[in-house]
């Protein structure tokens, strides 16, 4: 990964961090990049990509809301969105995901449920939309 | 790759869905995979994590066999 790719890479997972949204980016060929190295799932909205994925970060509603104080993040699974709880280091925070919720306080999980992963690991990346 | 709240939830959505049973994990081993995984990706040196890397944390946490591994 080149420092260029890098440094967009950054930029896009703060703009995550600190909004809850994906930034709007010009199309060029680091993004392509990023795109092509898995760092980025893009889907075309209008006329320019957007970024749909940047791990544990999602631009779509569908999978793991990550809720603290008055703030919201969205992950495309329960694993991200626990994931967005560990690289924020949130202190407390909910992850609800497929109408189940997981308290996080204090570095511990305090709620039990089952995370079902139905694709060998091999293969997430040949629909990472159904893993 | 879905949040359920009990194991026989996990089997009714299967049958539903026609899919044989994939891999379970209980909330705690989730959130430490999580914490690893995930844990350095707002670090501003991070980069990205090799192959062999990504399997060693599966494999930190029991997570092995066929079914885990990520390449080839």
């Amino acid at each position: 990964m080149t420092e260029r790719e890098l440094a967009l890479r950054r930029r896009i997972v703060t703009a995550f961090a600190e909004t809850g949204e994906p930034p709007e980016l010009p199309d060029g060929p680091a993004l392509r990049s990023l795109a092509a190295q898995h760092v980025v799932v893009l889907e075309q909205a209008g006329g320019a990509p957007r970024i749909r994925m940047a791990h544990p970060f999602a631009g779509h509603r569908e999978g793991a809301r990550v809720d603290a104080g008055a703030r919201t993040w969205w992950g495309n699974c329960a694993w991200d969105g626990l994931g967005i709880v560990a690289a924020l280091g949130l202190p407390a925070a909910t992850v609800t995901s497929h109408g189940v919720t997981l308290r996080v306080e204090a570095g511990a999980v305090r709620d039990d449920a089952v995370f079902h992963i139905a694709v060998p690991a091999r293969h997430w990346w040949d629909d990472i939309a159904f893993t | 790759m879905l949040l359920f709240r009990s194991e026989e939830d996990v089997e009714r959505w299967c049958e539903r869905h026609g899919r044989a049973p994939g891999a379970v994990l209980g909330a705690a081993r989730l959130w430490e995979l999580a914490r690893r995984w995930y844990g350095d990706r707002l670090d501003p040196g991070w980069r990205p994590r090799s192959v062999d890397a990504s399997q060693a944390i599966f494999t930190s946490l029991g997570l092995t066999g066929e079914f885990w591994r990520l390449a080839g």
